[in-house]
């Protein structure tokens, strides 16, 4: 019994403790080493080169289901980007959107391509908007969120580097922002300041609800700042494991079509880049803006989208398992599965501690912390109804059904505190 | 501090059901998306 306690504790602390530390160490390592090389280029060094090159082609995708609502603004905001008009080609694809998704996207003025595809998933849509493309270097944006204006260029600078497969951009939750504006960080408050015109675009019924900050949207925001800055590690060290959904790009070449159930496209087409040799970097100069979940109920929904998707990863690609074959084995164990086994650590180190509590004390304290935590866990679970049962708008909302978008307002958002 | 607290906890219990809700859903091979 104390060998499942003891393995299960420092299984969850290796997780949550010394996996992190172990980045922090060997990514301030690993750019010591590279300082001396030409191994990794830093940020201000791959803008200075992109500028001397010129822009590179860019195709942005977007994969749409019923968002007639949103496509409108999501597009002026990509026409808005400060990037070369005759090097950026946008295409919108509709997948089987029973509302006037493909209408409203043709209708805005600007270079886009517009396909319609018989409802087929979100993977489907991606390999119809990429057969179409005619860059080489893919954005994989969704209609939600919006770019800040510089996004694209910074999202495609670190492509002058030959290593680099795909780039991850950072998506910034509105808690985030706010938290960052009242720190007093002013280019991201003049950014955002930016953004908002097109946010002013939404309804006020949406900005309404934008408003609205639960209890779930503080904590996810704790631990999706945890997750980027395992990510920006990872991206130091070799590679992150995975894109951010809402902002992503990735060379041509190293696009493979998605089997049409895949889960999480934001995952899989950069591990399979990784695979192949090449990185795929984080840059957090590239921001899109997104809210975080409005409940738990979404948040979890999210969740247990992205975990199965890290299981289905696991099937679809089974060379991630291979330490040799597999450049970033080690974090992706850590990291991704890690996460997926914490849950039943926590159980065995519940059920040790019981069964230990009567033979020495160290055990009934960690026995009592446990209860104090999940106490804690129930007063936030009590707060959060409380906020829901507060906060719930007076006039009736009618959101598109779950089952008919891909990004209705509660709804999961892939790639998002992927776990 | 014990709101924000209590706000931590109880997000890090939502996720951990989710991985295991995840894990069901996955081997069930449930729709999760679309």
């Amino acid at each position: 019994m104390r060998a499942i306690f003891w393995l299960s504790a420092l299984f969850v602390g290796y997780v949550y403790v010394g996996y992190p530390a172990l980045l922090a160490v060997w990514a301030r390592v690993g750019a010591r080493r590279a300082k001396g090389s030409a191994g990794r280029m830093d940020p201000d060094r791959s803008a200075e080169r992109f500028a001397r090159r010129g822009a590179p082609g860019v195709t942005i995708i977007v994969a749409a289901r019923n968002e007639a609502r949103r496509i409108g603004a999501r597009l002026h905001n990509l026409l808005a980007l400060d990037y070369p008009a005759d090097r950026r080609q946008i295409i919108v694809v509709s997948d089987g959107s029973t509302d006037d998704t493909a209408t409203a996207a043709a209708a805005i003025d600007g270079p886009i391509d517009v396909i319609s595809i018989p409802a087929s998933g979100k993977a489907a849509a991606l390999n119809a908007g990429v057969a179409h493309a005619e860059h080489e270097i893919l954005v994989f944006a969704d209609a939600r969120q919006t770019f800040a204006p510089d996004a694209l260029r910074e999202l495609v600078a670190p492509f002058v580097d030959p290593e680099v497969g795909a780039v991850s951009g950072e998506l910034l939750l509105d808690s985030e922002v706010d938290r960052r504006q009242s720190r007093g960080d002013r280019r991201l408050a003049r950014v955002e300041s930016r953004e908002s015109t097109v946010r002013s675009r939404q309804s006020s019924v949406e900005r309404r609800i934008s408003g609205i900050r639960p209890p779930i949207a503080s904590g996810i925001g704790v631990y999706w700042r945890l997750e980027k800055w395992l990510r920006r590690q990872e991206s130091a060290i070799a590679s992150t494991l995975g894109a951010t959904g809402a902002i992503y790009a990735m060379r041509r070449s190293l696009w493979r079509p998605l089997p049409a159930d895949t889960i999480l496209d934001d995952v899989l087409a950069p591990m399979r880049a990784v695979l192949a040799g090449r990185r795929v970097v984080f840059s957090d100069r590239a921001k899109a803006f997104d809210h975080a979940a409005r409940s738990a109920q979404a948040e979890s929904r999210r969740k247990v989208r992205t975990l199965a998707g890290n299981i289905q990863l696991l099937w679809l690609e089974p060379r991630l398992l291979v330490p040799f074959v597999n450049p970033v084995w080690l974090q992706f164990c850590s990291h991704k599965l890690g996460r997926l086994a914490v849950p039943y650590a926590l159980v065995a180190i519940m059920a040790s501690s019981m069964a230990l509590a009567g033979q020495h004390p160290f055990y009934a304290i960690v026995l009592a912390g446990q209860c104090v935590f999940y106490l804690l866990a129930g007063y936030g679970a009590w707060l959060e109804q409380r906020s829901a049962v507060r906060l719930r708008p007076a006039a009736p909302l009618r959101p598109v059904p779950a089952e008919r978008s891909w990004r209705a307002a509660e709804r999961p958002r892939k790639g998002v505190v992927n776990a | 501090m014990l709101d924000r607290a209590a706000r931590i906890a109880f997000t890090f219990v939502v996720l951990n059901c989710s991985a295991v809700a995840g894990l069901f859903a996955a081997l069930s091979r449930r729709k999760v998306w679309d």
